[in-house]
């Protein structure tokens, strides 16, 4: 098959380019995770924004190349440090947090480039480049700007390694993502060290967007597409994100591969699939020296655990406050079908789907310590089993099938994930989202190689699948408003489902394994296992939640938001913002990314302020996430009954026995001294 | 007796229990008549404060608020010019308008840190020349961008009247007037908005160009310049007289010195004030519906009543009056009600600030002109007062070194959260529903808004009181302090006052005192969860105590970090957590001497050093120092912490999991470090070896110090050791 493969020199020359954009990437990514020990999912977002603004100043204002140049880098430097400067209160908290807010700064910094005097007034518009540096290799003409590319990046790479290698900086930043404690005492300014590493690792995104951006400036307003961060984060994973020239080169190999892998395989959807199994392969194969080059010593995923998963144990009446809160929530419900319109039905049901879905990430995030970035990837697969099975099989039969489906897959794509730290996870879901989208749903069928079997397990019509709702027991699910029941249903069992993992132990098990992997399997807890039922149970609940999506938006296409990578991000946007390990947190987290902006409609504001800066801002100031103020407002109200009721008491008891005021607290202080002499 | 580190780690179990449930002490609250600011009856008359202390600076300083005020103001006033003349749209306008205010923050923070480490009247002076200088040279501005370049150096002038202004009057006039001073101060914005604006006004229509109008700003020079003639008040005076006095103490003492302020350090323990947390959420909410308000209230008289911009203009101009009502009150009554309990202003300002929420939100609600107009105004007039409140709390709990910082970051917070965020979601709920109706309810939200932060004030008020203790404290112990000076004598390696530590809400240090003279080797003892690592974290910068003061050869470090620390000689060892695994054995001693990078012979010295110590790390330089034993790991630490050969060492558990060989060989080292005239606190569990090293020991128990006194004798304590240490340990020791 090898002997297929063939490559015309512009071929090569093009993957060279853009594996030297991706190489440069994979270099920010892999200076500040070894820092600050994150994957920085905003590194190239930074950088967009100067490639804009360079167009601003050079098209919008006639300033001069070289001059808007040195200002351009400069703003990104100065956007990487600012960065910094917000994410670092987030620097002790678990890893997962902190990037997911780097999702959320990539938001903000989409938003950024819309900005008045950054975006330019046409932005279809090439940078002018002054200088003619073009060379032709036989029919293919070298452009200024790639010879430009060719010598610039090699350049950088260098000086980087040597840098980090040589220089105090490089050394305090080793030392600091090493023991920052030990590293402070010995007089290291940690917190200068990582702002310069972001104002560092800034330059550089604006060093890879501007390269790469001579003839696509249209598309640099948009968000750094998922694609791009997968390659790059590859590459930084085959450097074990520590090696910055195995990484850079391995930026250039995956440009080189990418491009002679589109010029051999025409069907985009083999094409992904081949980019899958790389990427999973690529992650199996470099398991030993990522866990090594990764190693974080003492600081776990999870180091200074500030979330608190499993709430300690209540009294009696903080018990029933919480149980009388539950069961009102669910009272108002089951009767809110009955009052709210047609479309608001639709809502419901939608958010109470995107509750489970979150609910099977809370597990597996929240729980078990693994990143998913493809949360919505699994939902796929539920959803093309009820398409394929809908209309024949009874649903519930569907759901547990659809489930199953789904729990197998997750297994398979969490299999590398079974020896890595759980951060990492997050490449091959992305790489699995990405897959799911373009390969599975977009091809209907496809022809097994060497059985010569046609399988059908894609959307019949990638552009536009209608699924009809069955019955359940004989009951039409067609109207709205049962659907919405069907949904609450579908929720209510998940949660209690999950409630009873809980309590039973299998989150103990996966919090155990995902804090100290090491005692936890001196304490006979079966590390393998309990992984793998983490990515199952998560799958299977995805895979149901699925088969409900399904049913639920009955319009699928492969093209729409819908099956969009982004949207698994949006999903970790709500278990994070709900409060992570949470189970009313995935609910209120639902609540609040599908909710808000079905009430303020669904514009470019609200989604700045729900996923962009909202998600940020909760992370930052709320890190408990909404149901922290849940759990917070309890309190509240458990301590108000109590003081009530002990008023009540003593007005009945006669003559207040404590004394009260001011007096009270001095006795009470002058006894407390007393006692301790 | 063997050396059996069994009994030294076993604690029975129900002491364990009890260290868990630790009791929380009652908050430590001085007197009311210790506060400064407070005492019996009504407060002095304003007259007689400006009679003593003069009135230049007030009147001064109010004329220098007002110039730039009626500048801005003026701006905003000829904005409909300045699209002709520069052909701009209303969104460049706002966007210059933007970056003014913007580039007025950006401002603020820098100038706040220079006039808490300089003179505050130098720093207003000089910033208001600035302003001038600039503000007059935009009447020559050839096009919008250099108008926009100008006016962004220009609004340095405005970004010193919240902050160095209120600060220089806190310590210019008594403790006993501020709430009235800073009402004078405070005219100035209306006064700004009305007669300012009037005179502006009647320039330009004269000269028929606004270019004139911007001439307004000369009148900066002449002030600036006055501004130098005042003199410049000591900081805190007023109230370390105050506290002096009222505690008893002899006023006349020499005082140290005020510490240098780092940002850093302003900002970890300004955030130890519990109250301005509050405080600060308020006045972000205040910037919310201070800007969202304006804005959308436009479209509102324009939506509902249909008025033109001459109109509009009349009812602001009416509403804008409504100060001039409220500042009175704020004039008549903070001073009044700060002085009975420091914490009511708050409390007021909390109740002004649902009002206004309130009678904003009604004023959407009715039918007419007249009762919108009449209910904004009274809306207007409740929340004027409510500034004055804020900042009389905020001069009285903020130290008075920090305290312009302290005022500065009310600006970040009210621009950035506040109006960022408020005229960003305000304009989503209203351009979501849309049309008037929009309007109105995305208006309404500021009643919710304000109730929420009137609420968080008056629960920040029940700790005023206590962080004004905390300033009384840190007054008491610097004057403590000098008086030691004065009498002469040694000064220790270490002192701790008054510590307290918590870790989120659990208290782990409670008012721990110590000293440590220089040269002496001490030994902290006490079982697990006693408080010791955390004390000496505190002491080495790694965290920061919530109350008390720590002295490291006499310099206040309380509030330094751990890079700044280093440099006054101070070095922490943590057993078994010190070395970088991953790092070579040469790079983990590279970062010993990182400390000595400017000098290059000196870091070669020390290295070579560091290996004749512990020769056996020569042969293995090139190895990660993970694979190191856990013996040869603890002397890398210790030979890599002697690098910067520090004056204090603090060793926390040397022995952990060490075999006693090596430990022997550590101890030695140890010992011979401190016969350099080093001195060394060394955290340990076992009470042989601190027996056996030091002659002076401190024993913890649940976060206090239980014992400090010559270790034979703690041996003879029975009562402190037996239930620690089992009682055959201690038997068998003594």
């Amino acid at each position: 098959m090898l002997a297929f493969i063939s490559a015309p020199h512009f071929v090569l020359v093009q993957g060279l380019f853009y594996g030297l954009g991706y190489g440069l990437l994979a270099l920010g990514l892999v200076l500040v995770y070894r820092t600050n020990r994150f994957l920085n999912f905003a590194q190239g977002q930074i950088g967009v924004i100067a490639a804009v603004f360079l167009v601003k100043l050079t098209a919008d204002f006639g300033f001069n190349y070289w001059f808007a140049l040195v200002l351009s880098i400069g703003l990104a430097a100065f956007v990487g440090a600012l960065s910094e400067l917000i994410l670092r209160r987030l620097f002790n908290r678990p890893r997962v947090l902190i990037m997911v807010a780097t999702i959320g700064l990539s938001y903000v910094l989409l938003a950024l480039t819309a900005l008045p005097f950054i975006r330019p007034s046409n932005l279809y518009k090439p940078v002018p480049v002054p200088f003619d540096l073009s060379f032709s290799l036989g029919t293919f003409i070298i452009t200024p700007t790639e010879t430009l590319t060719l010598i610039v990046a090699p350049l950088v790479t260098i000086a980087l390694v040597l840098a980090v290698r040589f220089t105090s900086w490089g050394l305090s930043m080793r030392a600091m993502s090493e023991n920052a404690d030990s590293a402070r005492l010995s007089g290291v300014w940690i917190r200068r060290t990582s702002t310069l590493t972001w104002t560092v690792a800034g330059a550089l995104s604006a060093f890879t967007a501007i390269l790469n951006a001579p003839n696509q400036t249209s598309a640099l307003t948009q968000a750094l597409s998922p694609d791009l961060l997968l390659y790059a984060l590859t590459a930084a994973l085959i450097g074990a994100m520590v090696n910055l020239t195995v990484a850079f080169v391995a930026g250039v190999g995956m440009g080189l591969f990418l491009e002679i892998l589109s010029w051999n395989v025409t069907s985009p959807a083999k094409q992904q699939l081949i980019i899958f199994v790389v990427v999973m392969v690529v992650l199996l194969v470099r398991v030993g020296a990522l866990r090594k080059g990764a190693r974080t010593g003492d600081r776990s995923t999870w180091a200074h655990g500030a979330v608190t998963t499993l709430r300690a144990g209540a009294d009696q009446l903080r018990r029933r406050v919480s149980a009388s809160g539950v069961w009102l929530a669910v009272v108002v419900a089951v009767l809110l079908p009955f009052v709210l319109s047609v479309g608001n039905n639709v809502l419901f049901s939608q958010i109470c789907i995107y509750a489970v879905i979150a609910l099977s990430l809370t597990m597996l995030t929240g729980w078990a310590g693994q990143v998913s970035l493809g949360q919505f990837g699994l939902v796929a697969v539920g959803t093309l089993v009820a398409v394929h099975l809908g209309s024949s099989v009874p649903l519930p039969l569907v759901m547990l099938f659809g489930g199953a489906v789904t729990a197998l897959v997750a297994i398979i794509v969490g299999l590398p994930a079974l020896r890595m730290p759980g951060l990492f996870l997050a490449v091959t879901t992305l790489a699995f989202a990405i897959f799911m989208q373009n390969a599975v749903l977009a091809t209907p069928c496809f022809t097994l190689p060497g059985v010569d079997k046609t399988l059908c397990t894609g959307l019949p019509n990638p552009a536009y699948t209608f699924v009809g709702r069955p019955d359940l027991f004989g009951i039409s699910l067609a109207s709205q408003r049962s659907f919405a029941w069907f949904s609450l249903g579908v929720l209510l069992l998940s949660v209690y489902m999950v409630r009873i993992w809980r309590d039973k132990g299998v989150a103990r098990r996966l919090v155990a394994v995902r804090d100290n992997e090491l005692t936890a399997a001196a304490m006979g807890i079966p590390i393998l296992r309990t992984k793998l039922l983490a990515f199952g149970l998560s799958g299977f609940m995805a895979g149901y939640a699925g088969v409900c999506f399904a049913f639920a938006t009955q319009q699928l296409n492969n093209t729409d938001i819908t099956f969009d990578p982004t949207t698994s991000f949006v999903i970790i946007s709500m278990v994070v913002i709900g409060g992570l390990g949470s189970i009313p947190g995935a609910i209120l987290g639902a609540l609040y990314l599908e909710g808000l902006p079905a009430i303020f409609g669904a514009n470019q504001t609200i989604q700045f302020i729900t996923s962009g800066l909202g998600l940020i801002l909760f992370i930052l100031y709320l890190p408990g996430g909404l149901a922290e103020l849940l759990h917070r407002s309890g309190d509240l109200v458990t301590a108000g009954i109590r003081s009530a009721h002990e008023r009540l008491s003593a007005r009945r008891a006669g003559p207040p026995v404590a004394p009260s005021g001011s007096v009270g607290e001095m006795a009470r202080s002058l006894a407390g001294e007393a006692g301790e002499k | 007796m063997a050396d059996d580190p069994l009994f030294d780690f076993a604690v029975p179990d129900d002491l364990l229990k009890e260290a868990v449930s630790q009791v929380k002490d009652p908050e430590v609250v001085a007197d009311l008549d210790v506060m400064p600011g407070t005492g019996e009856g009504k407060p002095p008359s304003l007259v007689g404060i400006l009679k003593s202390s003069g009135y230049a600076s007030l009147v001064l300083l109010t004329a220098a608020a007002l110039v730039p005020g009626t500048f801005g103001n003026g701006i905003s006033l000829i904005g409909r010019n300045l699209e002709t003349s520069f052909h701009m749209s209303n969104a460049s306008l706002g966007a210059v308008a933007f970056i003014a205010q913007v580039s007025q923050l950006l401002w603020a923070v820098p100038l706040a840190l220079w006039a808490d480490r300089g003179s505050r009247k130098v720093v207003a002076g000089v910033a208001l020349i600035v302003f001038a200088a600039f503000g007059s040279l935009m009447a020559l501005s050839p096009n919008v961008w250099w108008f926009a370049f100008l006016y962004l150096a220009a609004s340095v002038g405005t970004g010193v009247n919240n902050t160095v202004h209120n600060s220089y009057l806190s310590d210019a006039y008594p403790t006993e007037g501020r709430g009235r001073i800073f009402s004078w101060h405070n005219l100035s914005d209306p006064l700004s908005q009305t007669v300012g604006i009037l005179i502006f006004g009647y320039v330009v229509t004269i000269a028929h160009d606004w270019r004139y109008g911007l001439l307004v700003a000369l009148a900066g020079i002449p002030l600036g310049f006055a501004l130098f003639t005042l003199h410049e008040p000591e900081k805190g005076a007023n109230e370390s007289s105050h506290i002096l006095k009222a505690s008893g103490m002899d006023l006349h003492s020499q005082q140290e010195k005020a510490p240098r302020v780092l940002l850093g350090s302003a900002v970890t323990r300004l955030l130890r004030v519990r109250s301005l947390y509050y405080e600060l959420v308020a006045v972000a909410i205040l910037g919310f519906a201070g800007t969202g308000a304006p804005l959308f209230g436009n479209l509102f008289f324009i939506d509902k009543f249909h008025l033109d911009t001459a109109q509009r203009s009349e009812v602001y101009a009416i509403i804008g009056l409504a100060a001039f009502l409220g500042l009175p009150l704020a004039y008549v009554f903070g001073d009044r009600y700060f002085r009975k309990a420091p914490q009511r202003p708050l409390v007021i300002a909390g109740i002004c600030i649902t009002a206004y929420g309130g009678l904003y939100v009604l004023s959407l609600y009715v039918p007419q002109l007249w009762m919108v107009v009449t209910l904004q105004f009274l809306a207007n007039a409740a929340v004027s007062p409510l500034a004055i409140c804020i900042f009389l709390t905020l001069a009285a709990t903020a130290p008075p070194e920090m305290r312009t910082i302290c005022f500065a970051m009310f600006g970040v917070y009210s621009l950035v959260f506040g109006g960022f965020t408020g005229s960003v979601l305000l304009g989503a709920v209203s351009d979501a529903i849309g049309g008037l109706h929009g309007i109105i309810v995305s208006l309404t939200l500021i009643f919710p808004v304000c109730a929420i932060g009137g609420l968080l004030l008056v629960i920040g008020s029940r700790s005023v009181r206590r962080d004004i203790t905390l300033v009384i404290e840190d007054v008491i112990e610097r004057y403590t302090e000098g008086k030691r000076r004065q009498a002469g004598g040694a000064i220790p390696a270490l002192q701790v006052h008054n510590l307290d530590f918590f870790y989120d809400t659990n208290q782990v240090l409670f008012d721990v005192n110590l000293e440590i003279e220089e040269g002496e080797m001490v030994a902290l003892l006490g079982t697990n969860g006693a408080g010791k690592s955390t004390l000496l974290r505190a002491v080495s910068g790694l965290s920061h105590p919530h109350r008390g003061v720590i002295r490291i050869f006499g310099l206040n470090s309380t509030y330094l970090e751990p890079e700044q620390i280093i440099d006054q000689g101070v070095a922490l060892l943590v057993g078994g957590k010190m070395t970088f695994p991953g790092l070579s054995v040469r790079d983990n001693l590279r970062i010993g001497g990182h400390t000595l990078r400017g000098d290059r012979a000196r870091a070669a010295q020390s290295y070579d050093e560091a290996l004749e110590a512990f020769p056996e790390l020569v042969a293995r330089l090139d190895q990660p120092a993970g694979t190191l034993s856990g013996g040869e790991q603890q002397m890398l630490a210790l030979s890599r912490v002697m690098m910067t050969r520090p004056r204090l060492l603090m060793i926390d558990e040397l022995s952990l999991g060490l075999a006693p060989m090596t430990v022997e060989r550590l101890m030695a080292m140890v010992r011979r470090i401190n016969e350099g005239g080093t001195t060394v606190i060394l955290v340990e569990q076992s009470l042989n070896r601190a027996l056996s090293l030091a002659q002076r020991c401190f024993f913890m128990e649940r976060g206090r110090i239980r014992f400090d006194g010559a270790t034979t004798e703690l041996m003879a304590r029975d009562d402190l050791l037996r239930p620690v240490f089992l009682g055959t340990a201690a038997a068998g020791l003594g």
